[in-house]
């Protein structure tokens, strides 16, 4: 390995301990990381790339973090990166329309699974249609657990539009869990 | 306070990220308004069900190899990310390989999986033993100047402590403990009925790994930064244990210089 095109042994020896403390401070984080871009950009291949993408400009910025939490560290570059994805995404292709037959649920799913589990489905189902802006507030504040002031300062938002985001998202998806029971009562009849 | 603003404010309210008044006005209005009150409930369910059900994924193995890879190539060969793909397995194997070698050079025990656990029986021992005997606290004090300087003035450092009132979790004091031979100072705090104890000794001994495990029903988070060895320990909800697990990674750095 040629680091540098130098050989000099003691920045040899650095750049391998700086690379070692970034796999340290952060590949423990690919999961949550990997989720994050998931929720944003949905698709599998695409959440790998932006993951990678986000790996690599943690690792040059790495200079600038200063221990204090990595794993929030990294994944407000997942989301900026994700983020910067979706506009290139929606710049190439005009922004896809919303489509009705992949985004919709499908009316005749069979009901032979246990109600819980199509709960869960359907919950799956209402969170993609949901816009990202709610997406990424969800999962911050649900799943990672941050509360409203660090997500804010995170997104670069005030705290009041994190609260309205995380109760019109919630909102959202009861009514489409709800909407998709009755459905379900109705193909019964 | 009326329906229409409790109702926006009620997602903030079970959030528990309402302060002083705007709380007390809303728990006033929930206490006689049965329809608020429904309301409330079900967004309490939802809640729970949102959080259990929520996909959360694994990474694929593919993707953190080409991680390894790419973090490894970097500055190495600027801008030939694609000519590397081709290759992308031998080279990982390789890597993985030198950086094992590495690992096992600076730190014997990186790659071993859960070497801290001893550790972490240990403070969980500490911690429902202190909670059986109810002896919580050898310095009860809700200053953290106070419960710093008692502790340094028995332990071979001082420990960072730091508290956060605001956000629920006050500050109850501190004891001294043993464990696996070393002296480690402990920091307890309260969220309504439940306890947390933060055990903190310096990272020259060695540093933990950043995990979080279950232990007997306890969450048990390690990590460390540059001066202090942590490990987080409590019963509080999965939601509340992260938060102040959140709150003590972001303050506890900035404490120490
Ligand atoms: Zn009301």
């Amino acid at each position: 390995m040629n680091l540098d095109g130098s050989s000099d042994t003691r920045s040899l020896v650095q750049t391998g301990d700086k690379r070692s403390l970034f796999e340290t401070l952060f590949l423990p984080h690919l999961d949550a990381a990997y989720t994050l871009a998931r929720w944003i950009v949905q698709r599998d291949q695409d959440a790998q790339d932006v993951v990678q993408e986000a790996y690599i400009r943690a690792l040059k910025g790495f200079e600038g973090f200063h221990g204090v939490n990595a794993r929030a560290w990294l994944l407000t570059i997942v989301r900026n990166t994700a983020c910067t994805w979706l506009k290139q995404q929606s710049r190439f292709s005009n922004i896809v329309p919303f489509d009705e037959t992949v985004h919709s649920l499908p009316v005749d799913a069979p009901v032979s699974e246990g109600s819980q589990e199509q709960r869960i489905q359907r919950l799956h189902e209402a969170l993609n249609k949901l816009p990202v802006e709610f997406r990424e507030v969800l999962l911050l504040y649900e799943i990672e657990g941050w509360s409203y002031k660090k997500i804010a300062s995170a997104l670069d938002l005030p705290v009041g539009t994190i609260m309205s985001r995380l109760s019109r998202a919630r909102r959202r998806l009861q009514k489409e869990i709800a909407a998709g029971e009755d459905q379900e009562v109705r193909n019964e009849l | 306070m009326n329906c229409e603003e409790a109702g926006r404010l009620l997602d903030a309210y079970l959030d528990r990220e309402l302060a002083g008044d705007q709380r007390l006005e809303i728990e006033r209005h929930l206490s006689h308004c049965d329809a608020c009150r429904s309301r409330a409930h079900e967004t309490e369910a939802f809640r729970s069900f949102f959080r259990a059900s929520a996909p959360r994924y694994r990474a694929p193995d593919r993707l953190r190899t080409r991680i390894l890879t790419a973090v490894r190539s970097q500055r190495a060969t600027p801008g030939a990310g694609r000519a590397f793909r081709r290759t992308i397995w031998l080279y990982a194997a390789a890597m993985l390989v030198v950086s094992l070698c590495l690992y096992l050079c600076l730190s014997l025990t990186v790659f071993l999986p859960d070497r801290d656990k001893p550790l972490c029986h240990a403070a969980v021992l500490d911690h429902s033993r202190s909670l059986a005997a109810d002896h919580l606290v050898d310095v009860a004090s809700g200053d953290r100047q106070v419960v710093k300087s008692w502790l340094g003035a028995r332990l071979p450092f001082y420990p960072p402590v730091v508290d956060f009132p605001i956000a629920g979790y006050s500050l109850i004091g501190g004891r001294v403990v043993v464990i696996e031979r070393r002296p480690v100072a402990v920091v307890v705090y309260r969220r309504d009925e439940e306890v947390a104890s933060l055990f903190c000794w310096p990272v020259s001994g060695g540093t933990v790994m950043d995990r979080g495990r279950q232990i007997d029903g306890y969450r048990v988070d390690t990590w460390s930064n540059v001066e202090c060895n942590y490990i987080l320990i409590s019963r509080l909800t999965e939601r509340e244990h992260d938060a102040l697990l959140d709150l003590l990674r972001d303050r506890l750095p900035s404490e120490i210089y």
